[in-house]
């Protein structure tokens, strides 16, 4: 983000502080000096707030490109004031299902959920690639990355560069192609089935007597848009 | 001619039907002599694929999967599920259902930490405690059956409040129990607080710094353990279900196994305080919320009205669906912190579901724990870490 739009985000979110709690107003307070600090590694930040009775939270999305990457995340974890320094999950999504997917939008999508100690806050980070883009391991900054990173790789088939363990780990020994991508049947490819005349488990092709049925439709029910109160400043 | 001896390091396999593996763990253990140079977990065995099942269910037919990650700590995992929901569409949760779901959420820590301690001693030796503790968690599986109908799986916790309202008989045992639990974590501490055994085996074994904490991914009494005084129910902010209660956070000093041993007693203590705080102060009124459009209406209403019966019908085969968005939220769950990510593309499905399973980060550290130690001491940090497989291979 150059200098222009850090000014609009500061100027959006000191007039929004206006109608808000005086722990959400912390939190915006916390989001204008955050960003500040991280401005020229991020390209956009969504705040996104719930708010009613029961449930106040925040939630910081930033969205970063796979240059800053590595630099941003080794800047956040070991400065003093911001402090992230538990990496507490890496999600990837698939984005071939949605509506809105083309090729030039990225392929997968890693959202990174840093928790800082010091200040109670915690931050998602989401980066958006294609297929074939090689990412940066973080292994060498948190060691939790290391058996999240090999999820992911056994999982969607997304890769690490430097990563030093990068073998499968949920799914079973041999096993071929990536489960959680948007394009793998649910039902799989293959079954397992004891052999009598072998006396062993063999793999076998998946023979299924009626086709898996999807009920997978909008609900024709209107949602109401207004429940989250969503900030998007560019 | 000179012959030469070639000395290489044993490798044993160890698991995964191992009655200390707790579940389905195998390990390859490098062996030298009988310290343990390099020990490699191989999770997965009971992967079932949670996460692909849970984006072609609905959203109300998605909550009984996550009851079966953690098979220990159910309702736990029912409440992060509700918590990500509500946070998504908006949905009030009335005062009562939250303090329902307190009194729900402790019993379910208590009955999670009378597991770990005692199957811990059964692995380290001391098998009476184990006998006393499952007498205690069959009292509290009871209250589970009479608020839920089950005794495990209990699809109490619902988004926007819970299934069912409670009765007052059920309220008078849960006080009536918790007066006499006391003297039995009494019993408890007699029998293992000073007894040199369990100390020699538990005492300095297992050192985690609190750098090393963080930088695992540790959360729950595994970070506590080490000294960070972290509880997601007392920072507040993520979510405020127990800002009006009165407990204490107990901290380790020097994370070792024994240190965690203290705290999971000294919270099995906290959350009978909580308990019976929320007993105390239990609000009368609704249990479950009224936005119409997620929650289905009641049988009384059903009989009423035709519409409430169109909308069950609906709410129950094509489901609700939510906007498009994404939301993480996560819970103290006895183990750590649960957490669930949650991306909607406006469908009555999830489109991604992403499970952060607090066992998952503390296993991937064995290797390291276990470091130079014996192979008996494997059992131990195993024990301390509170595993159970549902929740780490999904």
């Amino acid at each position: 983000m150059d200098e222009r739009s850090v000014r609009l985000v500061k100027m959006s979110l000191v007039s929004q502080k206006k109608n808000l709690s005086k722990l959400t107003k912390y939190y915006y307070v916390y989001a204008i000096s955050l960003i500040r600090f991280i401005s020229p590694l991020i390209n956009k930040i969504t705040i996104q707030n719930y708010v009613n009775k029961t449930h106040s939270m925040v939630d910081y999305f930033l969205e970063i490109s796979e240059k800053n990457m590595f630099l941003f995340f080794s800047l956040i974890s070991k400065n003093m004031t911001y402090n992230y320094e538990q990496l507490i999950n890496i999600t990837c999504v698939d984005n071939l299902n949605l509506s809105n997917y083309n090729k030039n939008m990225g392929r997968f999508s890693l959202i990174y959920v840093l928790n800082s100690i010091n200040t109670g806050s915690r931050l998602l980070v989401s980066l958006t690639f294609s297929a074939n883009t090689i990412i940066m391991s973080l292994s060498s900054i948190f060691k939790s990355a290391t058996w999240l990173e090999r999820e992911i790789y056994d999982l969607f088939g997304v890769f690490f560069f430097k990563h030093n363990d990068l073998r499968r780990i949920l799914t079973d020994y041999g096993f071929k192609g990536f489960p959680l991508r948007k394009d793998f049947p649910l039902t799989g490819y293959v079954e397992l089935r004891y052999n009598e005349e072998l006396k062993s488990v063999k793999y076998q092709r998946l023979k299924l007597m009626q086709e898996y049925r999807y009920f997978n439709f909008e609900s024709p029910w209107k949602q109401d848009s207004n429940l989250i109160k969503k900030h998007e400043v560019f | 001619m000179k012959s030469f001896n070639k000395v290489s390091n044993l490798f044993i396999n160890f698991g995964p039907q191992h009655p200390a593996a707790h579940g389905v763990l195998r390990l390859i253990v490098e062996l030298e002599g009988e310290l343990i140079k390099k020990a490699d977990p191989h999770i997965g065995l009971l992967h079932r694929g949670t996460e692909k099942l849970l984006e072609y269910k609905t959203f109300l037919q998605g909550l009984p999967y996550v009851d079966r990650l953690d098979y220990v700590s159910m309702m736990a995992q029912e409440y992060c599920y509700s918590l990500v929901l509500e946070s998504i569409t908006g949905i009030e949760v009335p005062k009562r259902a939250l303090y329902l779901r307190v009194i729900f959420l402790e019993i379910t820590r208590i009955l999670n930490h009378l597991l770990a301690l005692t199957t811990h001693a059964l692995d380290v030796g001391a098998m009476t405690p184990f006998l006393w503790a499952f007498e205690e968690r069959e009292k509290l599986m009871e209250f589970y059956e009479r608020v839920s109908g089950a005794r495990l799986h209990a699809n109490y916790i619902r988004p926007g409040g819970v299934a069912w309202d409670i009765n007052n008989d059920l309220l008078d045992d849960i006080y009536l129990f918790l007066s006499k639990f006391s003297t039995h974590i009494m019993e408890l501490e007699n029998v293992l607080h000073f007894n040199r055994i369990w100390r020699q085996r538990l005492v300095d074994i297992g050192v985690v710094s609190a750098k090393t904490a963080l930088n695992w991914g540790f959360t729950g009494v595994m970070l506590r353990g080490s000294g960070i005084n972290w509880d997601l129910r007392k920072s507040s902010g993520f979510n405020n279900l127990y800002k009006n209660f009165d407990f204490e956070v107990p901290v380790g000093k020097k994370g070792d196994c024994y240190d965690r041993f203290l705290i999971r007693v000294e919270e099995m203590k906290q959350s009978a305080k909580i308990i019976k705080q929320a007993l105390d102060n239990l609000p009368t009124g609704s249990f479950l919320g009224h936005n119409s459009k997620v929650i289905a209406p009641s049988r009384f209403q059903m009989r009423q009205s035709m519409e409430s019966m169109i909308h069950h019908f609906k709410l129950y085969t094509e489901g609700f669906s939510v906007f498009k968005s994404k939301s993480y939220q996560a819970l103290e769950a006895p183990k750590g912190e649960f957490g669930l990510f949650l991306m909607s593309d406006g469908k009555s499905v999830p489109y991604r579901f992403n499970i952060r399973a607090p066992g998952y980060f503390h296993l991937q550290s064995l290797n390291e724990m276990s470091k130079n130690l014996m192979i008996a001491d494997l059992v131990t940090i195993i024990g301390t870490q509170d595993i159970v497989f549902g929740e780490v291979d999904r």
